[in-house]
């Protein structure tokens, strides 16, 4: 009798086990990331908050709290606002380009032909060169009087243009520099999104001699309006942190028209070795990301439910 | 699968483990951070530094030397370049792992030293053989802080007037002994240059405008008028001043009117004087050199090269000067070994002061400059009366770097016509003056 | 794929026409950029029009091999990328198939935290990261370059939805076999998952190999330089630069390897790509 309960019990501690691991093991397979993921994002989002609320210097590491003075002193702070302004300017410059040109691109590729599919590699290709090759290749371009465009536009008798020193469009060729490099990723998006479509709702359309763009935009479209958001929250994202170009072409110039917010915190910290100051500026751009992202999302949701 | 993703993964650890291992150093190894660019292709093996006449060439060979005559240290250089540098050297101070010895502009000399990054220097220096004494005065001005010196100075550089005499001659603007007619007030720079550009078709300036070589000029022109940036305290620049305006509305001017061309890219500016297309350029001791190479090169349409200091426009014959210091910044990691090693090359440095100045500055030591060996070098003569005018801000002031360049951008995009004259200089007063108040 | 239809309407070729012409624009400044790197620096500095006539050099390109430190940098780049990738894959792919497979107290808490991270923009918590690895001291070494992006929840995302999308069968028959989690995983789930990981892994190595901002403030040491930062370095000003002609070569020859991997695995990348789409 007692061996047999030891034996049940035996039994039943092990089933527990088994039970509690199998329970519990999940949780194993997670844990590495997760210890990661508090440690390398988490933990520097919250010590960043914190920060924010310090006189910080970078050289010394010494601190000590302020309380609101490093956001009272970005609030009128005429670089910082104007390079709120400038990455805004410049994601809405970028983002629709992305969004309609990949889609139109992707539109056109969208056949098995040789020639799309080498134009597809082609339209891919600058998204795999780093930053700088692609600043490098974009100066020269760029180079007053004698890059490439001001080479052309004086030959045509136009003079030359100095498009990264005019204050009107500095930003702007810095965006088409962004567009020649990473169109790439939306297109291909675009083209997944594309081959999901099913065939037979064209041929129904066919059959009722829709026009191409009737059939674009009453049946394509909506088809992956779920891609198109996406694509665009990707791009808000991504956008929203430009640095490399804007800190290679331009330096943020001419007057101050290009300094992009991460610009600006790197300046901030590296230049001024203002640590706490940089720090709350990039609360400040998370706060308007999370903003813009869910407020795209929320507005591209919108017309899908109803 | 088991093993392949196991051993893949200790593959992977062991990797990373012998690459962090790897950075290990040697024993005496010295390194010696600064920009002047990377001439590698040219001057890799090259030990004798009197066969090159450029920044980067000098201090390579110069570099070269040291090593084949020390053969137990080794001094191992890492170039950075001029833009980053200081960005770089704040990461490398924030994460404690500095360099031996370092090259700094005499203009942040002052807040590292203050801030108790530098490690001071009186001492040593006569160990080992340096002569403060032999430093000229606004050399040792620029290492001196609180009576301890901080740095070795290297050079004394300043903003020059480099001209192309040919076109001079076209214009018949050469005086007797064969020099460029210089103007002496403002009126006069602008009937010269408008005279020359008639003459020659030309325009008479290539003006650079990028941040930092507009600040130089504009420097000059506010202290030619006796301008004062600080006249409260340091920690509050002036620059809506008269003598502020009055500078940028000159250059505004030069370059609506067409009798000076705005280059953003210093570079091309460079280049256009080069091939004849402007009578002047204004441009840093630096330049000297390769103009003077640019000289004698038969296909470059400059033929006969001068250079002068900046015409005295005003009351008083202030010239911008600034200057290259070797430094050590304050390690917990350098061995004493390392430290020797570092103040014999700062040692050697010093003795080789002369070579440097080839290069086109001007020497930080007064017995250089006095010497018959320098003064031969070409066009020093016309420059020696710089050293006597050289002007520069006091060390006390902090955050320089930004000031010139905060101050540079925000003229820059006066001079194209991007804002006014007012606005930019309050701009400029509002941004400096934020960063002063904010650093402690 | 849609079929191409003889009877293709005028819309449609003419939208193709004007995308080749597109593709031309995005050509022109690559064959540009070639042709400046087999100039001599002397002639671009009469100007860059000179390209489209003789003489041409090689000298960029030897006297890069030369002296340059471009050698160093690539390897540098290889080195934190590759680690980067394979690290990533393995912690990923495990994290993920523990998400969309498991159960656990909590799973579906701790799926929203880490989803929360995909809203965290890197560039933002770059000076507390920098201040916290001053103190552990890993600036400028490759374990410092590799470790800020082994948080990211990218790939978590990535391959818990792909596990999820698998069919469960499979891994049922070998719960009945008694075989532990972790044997299921490896043996089973894992091997399926490998266009997911393809996926992953290309979208990581060109991440750490385009990475800029983070090695621009760890990577200080001109010796710890990857790629991007040393090439960066180069360009700040074009005034002391070595000459035009030799900035170019530099970029071509820090540019080329990546196209002609490219180029060899295109059908992978571009699927790969289009699959992360498809999620």
């Amino acid at each position: 009798m007692t061996t047999l309960v030891g034996v049940d019990a035996a039994r039943g501690r092990r089933a527990a086990r088994a039970g509690w691991w199998s329970r519990w093991a999940g949780l194993a397979f997670v844990a590495p990331f997760l210890v990661l993921y508090l440690w390398l994002m988490i933990y520097p989002l919250v010590s960043g908050v914190i920060m924010s609320f310090q006189y910080k210097d970078l050289l010394s590491g010494t601190s000590e709290f302020v309380g609101f003075w490093n956001y009272e002193d970005l609030s009128i702070d005429p670089i910082f606002i104007g390079s709120i302004f400038n990455t805004l300017r410049f994601v809405i410059l970028t983002v629709p380009a992305f969004v309609v040109l990949g889609l139109l691109i992707a539109l056109a590729l969208n056949r098995p032909t040789r020639g799309a599919a080498i134009m597809r590699t082609l339209f891919f290709g600058p998204h795999v060169l780093s930053v700088t090759v692609v600043t490098l290749i974009w100066k020269t371009v760029y180079l007053p009087n004698v890059g490439m465009i001001d080479a052309g536009s004086t030959a045509l008798g136009l003079g030359p243009l100095s498009i990264l020193l005019n204050p009107d469009w500095a930003l702007a060729a810095v965006a088409l520099v962004t567009v020649w490099w990473s169109i790439g990723l939306p297109m291909m998006l675009f083209l997944a999104a594309l081959q999901q479509v099913p065939q037979d709702i064209y041929e129904a359309a066919r059959l009722d001699s829709a026009s191409p763009l009737r059939i674009l935009w009453t049946i394509t479209i909506p088809s992956i309006s779920k891609m198109i958001v996406l694509v665009a929250v990707i791009e808000v994202v991504l956008q929203f942190q430009v640095f490399g170009q804007v800190n290679l072409l331009t330096g943020g110039g001419p007057n101050n028209t290009t300094r992009s917010m991460v610009m600006f915190i790197y300046q901030a910290g590296f230049q001024q070795w203002q640590a706490g100051y940089a720090a709350a500026a990039s609360q400040i751009l998370f706060a308007i990301m999370l903003v813009a992202a869910g407020l795209q999302f929320w507005v591209s949701r919108k017309p899908a439910e109803s | 699968m088991r093993l392949n993703k196991t051993s893949t993964a200790l593959a992977a650890a062991a990797l990373v483990a012998a690459l962090c291992a790897q950075a290990a150093v040697a024993q005496t190894e010295i390194r010696f951070a600064r920009f002047f660019g990377s001439c590698e292709a040219d001057f890799a093996t090259v030990t004798d530094p009197s066969r090159a006449t450029n920044e980067c060439g000098v201090i390579t060979a110069l570099t070269n030397q040291f090593n084949q005559e020390n053969p137990d240290i080794k001094v191992v250089t890492e170039i950075v370049e001029w833009q980053p540098y200081y960005e770089q050297l704040a990461g490398r101070l924030a994460a404690g792992d500095v360099p031996d010895v370092s090259v700094m502009h005499a203009d942040v000399l002052g807040e590292f030293a203050r801030r108790g990054l530098l490690l001071p220097l009186s001492e040593d220096f006569p160990e080992v053989g340096i002569d403060t004494s032999d430093f000229v005065a606004s050399g040792r001005e620029n290492v001196e802080v609180d009576g301890e010196i901080y740095g070795l100075p290297q050079d004394f550089i300043s903003w020059l007037w480099h001209t192309n005499k040919a076109l001079f001659a076209e214009a018949e603007m050469l005086d007797a002994e064969g020099n460029p007619v210089m103007p002496t007030s403002v009126e006069e720079l602008f009937e010269q240059a408008a005279a020359f550009k008639e003459r020659t078709g030309k325009p008479y300036l290539a003006l650079p405008v990028d941040a930092g070589s507009i600040a130089r000029t504009f420097y000059t022109l506010v202290w030619q008028q006796g301008g004062d940036f600080f006249p409260q305290d340091t920690r509050q620049i002036a620059l809506q001043t008269p003598e502020a305006v009055e500078a940028l509305t000159v250059l505004k001017r030069l370059v609506d009117e067409g009798l000076a061309t705005a280059y953003t890219d210093g570079s091309v500016g460079n280049s256009e004087f080069q091939q004849g297309g402007t009578g002047v350029v204004t441009q840093g001791t630096w330049m000297i050199a390769p103009f003077v190479a640019a000289a004698d090169n038969a296909e470059m349409a400059l033929a006969d090269y001068g250079v002068y200091p900046l015409p005295q426009l005003y009351a008083d014959n202030a010239q911008f000067s600034a200057g290259h210091t070797w430094v050590m910044l304050k390690s917990d990691r350098r061995t004493e070994e390392q430290r020797q090693g570092a103040l014999q090359f700062m040692k050697f440095l010093y003795d080789h002061n002369g070579d440097w100045a080839r290069a086109g500055h001007l020497p930080s030591r007064q017995s250089v400059l006095d010497s018959a060996e320098f003064q031969e070098l070409p066009h020093r003569a016309s420059i020696m009366s710089i050293p006597g005018n050289a002007r520069h801000h006091p060390n006390t002031i902090n955050q320089q770097r930004v000031m010139f360049f905060t101050i540079g951008e925000e003229l820059s995009a006066a001079v194209l016509g991007q804002k006014g004259i007012e606005q930019a200089l309050a701009d400029a007063e509002n941004r400096v003056n934020a960063v002063l108040r904010r650093a402690r | 794929m849609a079929k191409l239809d003889p009877q293709e309407p005028v819309f449609s070729r003419l939208s193709y026409w004007l995308v080749i012409a597109l593709s031309l624009c995005w050509l022109i400044p690559l064959f540009w950029v070639l042709g400046l790197s087999f100039k001599p620096n002397e002639e671009l500095s009469y100007g860059l029009g000179t390209v489209f006539r003789a003489p041409y050099t090689l000298d960029n390109y030897s006297d890069l091999i030369r002296s340059s430190q471009l050698g160093r940098w690539i390897l540098n780049s290889v080195v934190v990328s590759i680690i980067q990738t394979v690290l990533v894959l393995i912690i990923c792919s495990i994290a993920g198939y523990g998400f969309a497979r498991l159960e656990f107290p909590g799973r579906r808490a701790l799926f929203v935290f880490v989803l929360i991270g995909l809203a965290i923009p890197r560039q933002a918590i770059i000076i507390p990261l920098h201040a916290m690895f001053v103190d552990l001291d890993l600036h400028n070494t490759y374990t410092g370059l590799i470790l800020p992006h082994l948080g990211t929840p990218f790939g978590v995302f990535l391959m818990a939805s792909y596990f999820r999308a698998l069919p469960r069968e499979l891994e049922e028959a070998a719960a009945l076999d008694n075989a532990s989690r972790w044997k299921i995983f490896l043996t089973i789930a894992l091997p399926l998952s490998v266009p997911a990981q393809i996926t992953l892994a290309i979208f990581t190595f060109l991440d750490a190999w385009n990475d800029y901002l983070w090695p621009l403030i760890s990577a200080t040491r001109p010796e710890m330089y990857t790629l991007t930062i040393g090439l960066a370095a180069t360009q700040t000003n074009f005034d002391q630069s070595e000459g035009i002609g030799y900035l170019m070569a530099q970029a071509v020859f820090a540019g080329l390897p990546m196209l002609i991997l490219y180029l060899i695995f295109q059908k992978y990348v571009l699927r790969a790509v289009a699959g992360a789409g498809g999620r």
